[in-house]
């Protein structure tokens, strides 16, 4: 990237590094770290089931407009429950054609799309009988959508919620205030 | 003619965090018609050792040959073993995927680049070998009973024409007249000259069907030999995980108490002996 | 130690939709309050069917299903038949809906909306009789599939049935996996829970107190376990097979050497040759 009116700090053949140029890729990588440390701190304090049980409280309000707060968590709850076993399941698959006989890396992207169709139907039909039986086992355990459902361990607002808040609120401020003009004279 | 598995040794996960040995030196031979049943508690390394066989996993450490073939990266070894060792999965059926069952059969086949005129000969037989009818042909494997969805898969592996035949718990939820139509086809597949190399945690099963047997503890070899050698050695000491047939027990504590009965898996041959041995 | 009529089945048809014949017809059945139940046969006798009536989750086409006195085909009955049946199905892959051990086992009570408290404490009772104690806060994928099993009766029996009905519970299970259930079970039969084993294998019958035969939809036997075992070729009709254990003990039966009343189990049957 080039600038108008910047000051070389470093040129090698092509290579040419301004003193704008260098401040913004820090900035860039900043922000990067920041991301991944918030993405980070909250995989670290909150649990999955946490989450959507906190998701499920914060869309609750829009229940009246017929937003479907509690599905969209137990969703999420059944997606993050089957991940590990559809890899597994996946890997196995993919094992068995291969054990057939089948190729399933080689050629170009069309083709070996087409040389997955052993893989994805099997995976299919496993998905589409989970999902029967899953719905039968949850229905036999008394499930009957969210109405009248309680919590094993209810969400409750703390002092350290309140600490969390208020602190997220003056970081990203600061954030924000602070983004382009540190670094800059 | 024969797998030979030399000093067999497999890491999962080499040099990470997650490193695992699922097997540690394992040493056996499976000969075309016989019939070789491993057998082991849950995460002994039958899967791991099952995968061995037919180029799916590559050794760590040691050998598998077959039929001289060694199994290795390069120079078409995994094409041509793969060819020579069919691979049942743990409830193959759940492989199934053609809209009939005849094209899911020549799936193999085709696959290993098997001439048309040819093909349909195959086909045929391997459906013809699990007892699944021309009827049954045109029908989507899916919309099958699970009995017959199982022999389909099993056919389907056998239309690539295997020598040796390894099945990870080939009677796994099938009912009695299922499990014993199936059986029946194993033996069937051993008399025409196929080696079968039966992986099942049922110990009453490998002692009644197989020619040997290979008990892994922890990926290692336990025990190998004939079933009545198994037999005797089992009663001596105790495989981990490991469920002895209850028949085995009961005889070997009525040996203790002076009754002289063999050691068998055949529940009429040791009625017998109690009997005689009891009037004395 | 049985008691009243838990469950009462009187002339019970069903057919699938869009399949030529009934998967179950004219069954007529009673389940007492605190016996142990099997119900036998080989792949489509209508096991499975059956078993699905016991709590509402399928609804008779002909005949009468009353659990507790009251009929499933009523919105009372049917709730009523919910809470008092709890069921574990053959595949504890699909069964299995939270992603840590506990918080599955919350689910049942979860949905009968109970207090927080009492749900904890259940989830405890529960996870400690599967003998899952100490796998409580354990991701579900970490658990061998006896484990998950035993992780569904746990799901089951957290919402305090009075019934527990096992859909082919242990078909997916290796030997050890089996051992560890059949004692669970064991536990849960001695503390007073109705049971209802649906399988066919016979080596787990061996505890039950009564069982019956379905064959293509039908009651076609019903008697003791010990009595079944001295049947002839029915139980190749019915595509049952018994276990090596039973056969010598059949055997010993016949020849006189055990009186039937031995039962086919090791400890007995050597006392008895003893004596």
């Amino acid at each position: 990237m080039r600038f108008l009116n910047n000051m070389t700090l470093f040129s090698w053949g092509i290579i040419e590094i301004t003193r704008e140029g260098a401040v913004m890729a820090a900035r860039m990588g900043l922000r990067l770290v920041l991301l991944v440390m918030y993405a980070g701190l909250l995989t670290l304090t909150t649990s999955p089931t946490e989450l959507a049980d906190g998701l499920e409280n914060l869309f609750s309000p829009m229940r009246r407009f017929g937003f479907p707060a509690h599905e969209l968590a137990m969703m999420m709850t059944i997606a993050l429950r089957f991940i590990p076993t559809l890899l597994n399941e996946t890997e196995r698959i993919m094992k068995a054609q291969i054990a057939r006989g089948a190729e399933l890396e080689r050629g170009g992207p069309l083709k070996r799309l087409r040389a997955f169709i052993p893989v994805l139907v099997p995976l299919f039909v496993i998905v589409f009988q989970r999902a029967d039986d899953l719905a039968t086992a949850m229905e036999a355990r008394n499930y009957t959508g969210g109405e009248g459902r309680s919590r094993m361990y209810p969400l409750k607002w703390s002092v350290r919620d309140s600490a969390a808040l208020v602190f997220s609120v003056i970081f990203s401020f600061a954030a924000v205030l602070l983004d382009g003009r540190v670094l800059l004279p | 003619m024969s797998i030979d598995v030399k000093g067999l040794v497999h890491v999962y996960h080499p040099g990470t965090p997650l490193e695992t040995k699922a097997l540690d030196g394992v040493t056996f031979r499976a000969e075309r018609g016989s019939w070789v049943a491993v057998v082991g508690h849950t995460g002994s390394g039958k899967s791991t050792l099952a995968q061995h066989l037919n180029g799916l996993l590559l050794p760590t450490e040691g050998s598998v040959t077959v039929d001289g073939i060694e199994v290795r990266r390069g120079e078409g070894s995994l094409r041509k073993v793969r060819q020579k060792v069919g691979l049942v999965f743990q409830y193959p059926e759940q492989q199934l995927f053609e809209e009939t069952v005849f094209k899911e059969v020549s799936f193999g086949p085709r696959n290993w680049g098997v001439p048309t005129d040819t093909l349909n000969e195959r086909v045929e037989e391997a459906l013809g070998l699990v007892g699944i009818g021309s009827d049954l042909f045109e029908a989507s494997p899916l919309r099958l009973s699970g009995g017959e969805k199982r022999r389909v898969a099993i056919a389907s592996v056998l239309s690539s024409g295997p020598d040796y035949l390894v099945l990870d718990e080939p009677t796994a939820g099938l009912d009695s007249p299922g499990r014993r139509q199936l059986l029946d086809l194993l033996s069937n597949l051993k008399a025409l000259g196929r080696g079968i190399i039966h992986i099942t945690h049922d110990m009453e099963l490998a002692l009644g069907l197989a020619d040997v047997i290979l008990v892994l503890d922890e990926g290692r070899s336990a025990l190998w030999g004939r079933p009545d050698i198994i037999l005797g050695e089992l009663l001596e000491r105790d495989v981990r995980g490991l469920v002895i047939p209850d028949m085995v027990r009961f005889a070997g504590r009525l040996r203790e108490l002076g009754y002289e009965v063999p050691l068998t898996w055949e529940p009429s041959v040791l009625a017998e002996a109690i009997d005689r041995s009891h009037e004395r | 130690m049985t008691g009243n009529c838990l469950v009462r089945f009187s002339g019970v048809s069903y057919t699938y939709p869009g399949a030529a014949a009934p998967a179950i017809a004219d069954i007529d059945l009673e389940i007492a309050s605190g016996e142990w139940m099997a119900v036998l046969g080989c792949n489509g006798s209508g096991k499975s069917t059956l078993a699905k009536h016991l709590n509402a989750l399928l609804v008779p086409a002909q005949g009468d299903c009353f659990v507790d006195e009251l009929n499933t085909r009523s919105e009372d009955g049917k709730r009523s038949a919910r809470r008092a049946v709890s069921m574990v199905f053959q595949n504890p892959e699909n069964q299995i809906i939270a992603a840590v051990v506990e918080e599955d086992v919350a689910f049942g009570p979860e949905n009968l909306g109970l207090p927080p408290e009492e749900i904890r404490e259940r989830v405890r009772w529960a996870l400690d009789v599967s003998g899952l104690g100490e796998m409580a806060r354990k991701p579900v994928y970490a658990l061998s599939g006896g484990q998950k099993q035993r992780l569904a009766v746990a799901g089951a029996i957290a919402q305090k049935p009075p019934c527990l009905v096992l859909d082919e519970a242990t078909t997916m299970l290796d030997p050890r996996g089996r051992q560890d259930l059949m004692e669970v079970l064991s536990t849960l039969h001695s503390d007073g829970m109705t049971l209802v084993s649906i399988t066919h294998r016979l080596e787990e019958i061996l505890r039950c107190d009564r069982c019956i035969v379905l064959s293509k939809g039908r009651i076609s036997w019903s008697g003791t376990p010990r009595e079944l075992f001295l049947l002839g070729e029915e139980l190749d009709r019915w595509g049952l097979e018994i276990p090596g254990m039973v056969k010598v003990w059949r055997e010993l039966v016949k020849k006189g050497l055990l009186k039937a009343e031995i039962p086919p189990r090791m400890g007995e049957m050597v006392e008895a040759l003893c004596r």
